[in-house]
């Protein structure tokens, strides 16, 4: 019973929230995001992903970048390719970008339905879930396509 | 340069596994998760509680690392 409950909280414990709530880690994390979309649209090196670049192992969020790239050019094919789940990583960062520029009235309002969704469905700890799952599943079963789209 | 790069990897590696478990350590399993796939989020969350989680040298290493990562690889291509 306890242990069910010990899940059932860390299930519907808000993931987002606590990132909206602070204006400078949105701001950075915005302006970051600016940044290496700028750098990968002129082909420059930009962020470096550690578990990529020194384990040699791609992690569950390599290829979103060139993935929301192809998602804003409607190119859904390379999308998919990429990562098929860019366009929940897009509406994910929507909420942190209005969180960084939003007034503090409208931006309260924000952080207070996306708490009550995040802790009425847990949709945050089940995104991770399937994104976990979806990386396992093209590094084992996909792995050499998989790799070779990556690096 | 290619001993700036492994040099600028290394330190970057070790500066996120350091940042990530006090990431871990503070906000949870779930926001360690986030941190994993996202490290661009640990970088920044470092960055916003450094004063906080005591790891100015970290962060600093961490950034210069990241740089002279990427001032090696614009050279390198």
């Amino acid at each position: 019973m306890a242990l069910s409950r010990k899940v059932s909280t860390s299930l519907f414990q808000p993931i987002v929230t606590p990132i909206l709530e602070s204006r400078p880690l949105c701001l950075t994390l915005t302006g970051a995001a600016l940044m290496q979309s700028a750098l990968v649209a002129f082909n420059k090196p930009g962020w470096i992903c550690p578990t990529r670049e020194y384990l040699g192992c791609p992690c569950p969020g390599c290829g979103l970048t060139r993935a929301v790239a192809a998602l804003f050019s409607g190119d859904l094919q390379t999308m998919m390719a990429y990562h098929a789940l860019a366009p929940f990583f897009v509406i994910g960062f929507s909420f942190v970008v209005a969180a960084a520029v939003l007034p503090h009235h409208q931006r309260q309002r924000l952080i207070t339905a996306v708490d009550w969704s995040e802790r009425r469905s847990g949709i945050a700890t089940i995104f991770l879930i399937t994104l976990f799952c979806y990386w396992f599943v093209r590094l084992v079963i996909f792995n050499q396509a998989y790799f070779n789209l990556i690096f | 340069m290619e001993i700036l790069l492994i040099v600028a990897g290394l330190a970057n590696l070790v500066c996120f596994i350091w940042v990530l478990v006090k990431l871990f350590a503070d906000k949870g399993p779930l926001h360690g998760i986030l941190g994993i796939v996202c490290s661009i989020y640990t970088f920044f969350w470092g960055w916003v509680n450094v004063s906080e989680q005591n790891i100015t040298p970290v962060m600093l290493v961490w950034t210069i690392s990241i740089v002279a990562g990427m001032v090696a690889q614009t050279a390198l291509v």
